[in-house]
């Protein structure tokens, strides 16, 4: 009754000491191993193929809680190597038949991967997100109708029609102007974040909790959700001026998340967005 | 996770990693590479859609089943 194995890949790395893996649980709590080619080592394990093989994988990464376990587990391994050598992640759900497939990536790509392992080096990667409170947003006073304004018996004036008009655009120009100054905000930050990072991204903003959509008070508007490639010995250094950024803000407020490995940074230290 | 607090930029940093930060990564992060298990990105995107949803209901409950970043 021998099963079937195929090979997850979760990282690629360079001067990797072996022995760090051992304490290191992957995917389903099973063994993590190196595939070695030169100073390169990829980061594998060992999935059962009836589990992870094609359609039971699509199938196991559409269920919720086993997508939640999956990614915690690679990220795991990943957030283990990184903390001994320099990591190049790779994207959730890399999956090779054996081992000598493995060897075979990193015989074809070994100077691209190492190339990028240079520029990732030493560094690490900063979450910050960012929100506009309310009123953050908000324009002139003029453009900002303060909700219905006609009185008692409104509805039977003449022209109550043409009113109702003329407020209903001035709301949704009020809307824009709020979407077009998030926008304006969100690049203005991202920009003032760039400078001090070796490397940016911006990922896209992520979605209003259902309970906010009604009281976005409470969380406020994302305006920016950026990843900041940055020294690992600065990563405090550009927590701090982060907040600085947003703090001369008035009604902004940011999280910043990590240091992670650099995921967002796979393909190097070229600075285009993720997001237009 | 992200309390709503008037604390504007003056919280402690979050030592967590929130899944949604962690999906934000892994399906959007990290090098692609055809590897011999071939994935839909269209479906992994919408895992990613139906995933989201399925965050902001746990964060709304304040579930603190999250662990540290490293």
């Amino acid at each position: 009754m021998s099963e079937t194995y195929l090979t997850w890949v979760y990282a690629v790395a360079r001067d990797l000491d072996p022995a760090i893996l051992v304490s290191v649980d992957g995917i389903g709590g099973g063994p993590v191993r190196p595939v070695a080619d030169a100073a390169l080592t990829a980061v594998t394990g060992p999935v059962p193929a009836g589990a992870f093989g094609g359609e039971a994988l699509q199938r196991r990464l559409s269920e919720p809680g086993e997508l939640e376990a999956i990614a915690r587990a690679h990220h795991g391994v990943i957030a283990a190597v990184a903390a001994a050598c320099p990591v190049l992640p790779l994207r959730l759900g890399t999956v090779y038949h054996d081992d000598d497939r493995v060897r075979e990536l990193l015989a074809q790509r070994r100077d691209e991967f190492a190339a990028t392992l240079g520029q990732l080096a030493d560094r690490v990667e900063c979450g910050v997100k960012v929100w506009a409170g309310p009123g953050a947003l908000a324009g002139t006073a003029a453009s900002e109708p303060a909700g219905p304004t006609a009185g008692p018996g409104g509805r039977d004036r003449p022209g109550a029609g043409a009113a109702y008009l003329s407020r209903r655009r001035a709301q949704l120009a009020a809307r824009d102007d709020r979407q077009l100054r998030a926008a304006e905000r969100g690049a203005a930050i991202h920009a003032e974040l760039s400078a001090l990072a070796a490397a940016a991204r911006r990922h896209p903003l992520q979605d209003q909790p259902p309970a906010a959509t009604a009281g976005q008070e409470a969380t406020g508007q994302m305006v920016l959700n950026g990843a900041y490639l940055v020294p690992s010995a600065g990563a405090a250094q550009f927590t701090a001026a982060a907040r600085a950024v947003v703090a001369d803000l008035a009604g902004f407020r940011l999280e910043v998340t990590g240091p992670w490995p650099p995921y967002s940074f796979a393909d190097g230290t070229g600075t285009e967005d993720d997001q237009p | 996770m992200t309390s709503p607090d008037g604390g504007l930029a003056t919280r402690a940093p979050q030592p967590q990693v929130a899944l949604v930060d962690l999906l934000d990564r892994v399906l959007a992060g990290g090098v692609v590479i055809a590897g011999d298990v071939t994935l839909s990105i269209a479906d992994v995107s919408l895992v990613r859609v139906s995933l989201r949803a399925l965050v902001m209901s746990v964060r709304a409950e304040d579930r603190p089943d999250v662990r540290p970043a490293s």
